[in-house]
């Protein structure tokens, strides 16, 4: 498995005199400690958490830096959310262009040079999912107006995610 | 968080700040804070989920939300139009982009190891007196 990246954020001194350090992890997992009980990073969970990028499209336009070469926004968000993988926290990047490849390119042609040697993986994306998939069925002489128009029935309206 | 037009309306705010990076490693870096930033301030939510709901209207017929995930979900929906997000989420999103803010700001010293660890270290004294920060950020998150 390739190495990921940590990510600290120390502040050398805090007003108290002691070392204060905002770490991308210990941030989660202070957070998934309260979400679950007896949490531990090291045991399987369903996803605790999901994070969702709506039209995140406008974050994959490909930069280029002197330093480092081709680089996008969505690749760095994307290298810091694996810094937390091992955490039952899920991201999804929603996009309504229908431009597939810009959240997965061909492996040759994204910017991570992991991507590329083949060490990694993108998920597939969703695509077509098509509508109310998941709605509740409304039947005659027993479904209310008020259900129907209810959030807990409306909520499984639309596509599903 | 919401990038774009459309509907339910962008969250501008967060995409700006995402879109200021110039650089690879700035990027990097702030991806990092904002993850870390709004981790620490929906904890700090969370814990306070009833007082930051006070005085939210509820739709007719709509029932009061007992769980925590409907309490936030209250919260990040309530006031929203198709032109804009409401009051309560403009406001959790402007405490996680100043504590995300501050954070990157304040970068005196940055380093990527060898083995791709990036580090960052910022001055605790200016970080700490600012009143700005020090009047929007929750006690809780200083």
């Amino acid at each position: 498995m390739p190495s990921s990246p940590g990510l600290s954020f120390s502040l050398i001194q805090g007003p108290d005199g002691g070392d204060i350090k905002y770490d991308l992890k210990e941030e989660l997992g202070k957070l998934l400690d309260y979400l679950i009980e007896d949490f531990d990073v090291l045991r399987d969970y369903p996803p605790a958490m999901i994070l969702s990028f709506d039209e995140a499209h406008s974050l994959t336009v490909v930069e280029t830096d002197d330093v480092d070469g081709l680089w996008s926004r969505f690749g760095e968000l994307r290298r810091a959310l694996r810094v937390i993988h091992s955490y039952p926290c899920f991201s999804v990047f929603l996009s309504t262009t229908g431009k597939v490849q810009q959240f997965t390119p061909n492996a040759l042609h994204d910017v991570s040079t992991r991507l590329q040697e083949g060490l990694l993986f993108l998920i597939p994306p969703f695509c077509e999912l098509g509508f109310d998939q998941l709605a509740a069925k409304a039947i005659s002489g027993e479904t209310t107006l008020e259900h129907v128009s209810s959030l807990t029935f409306m909520a499984k309206l639309g596509r599903p995610l | 968080m919401i990038l774009r037009l459309g509907f339910p309306a962008a969250d501008e705010n967060v995409r700006d700040w995402l879109h200021q990076s110039k650089t690879k490693l700035e990027g990097f870096t702030r991806a990092g804070a904002f993850l870390c930033a709004l981790f620490v301030a929906l904890f700090d939510y969370l814990r306070h989920i009833d007082d930051k709901i006070a005085g939210i209207e509820l739709p007719v017929n709509e029932e009061q939300p007992e769980s925590n995930e409907a309490k936030f979900r209250l919260l990040m929906t309530a006031g929203q139009t198709f032109s804009h997000q409401g009051q309560r989420r403009r406001e959790f999103y402007d405490v996680v982009l100043r504590i995300a803010d501050e954070v990157c700001s304040l970068i005196l010293f940055e380093t990527i190891l060898s083995d791709h660890t990036l580090s960052a270290l910022v001055t605790p004294r200016t970080f700490h007196s600012s009143p700005k920060a020090d009047a929007v950020i929750p006690r809780t998150l200083v």
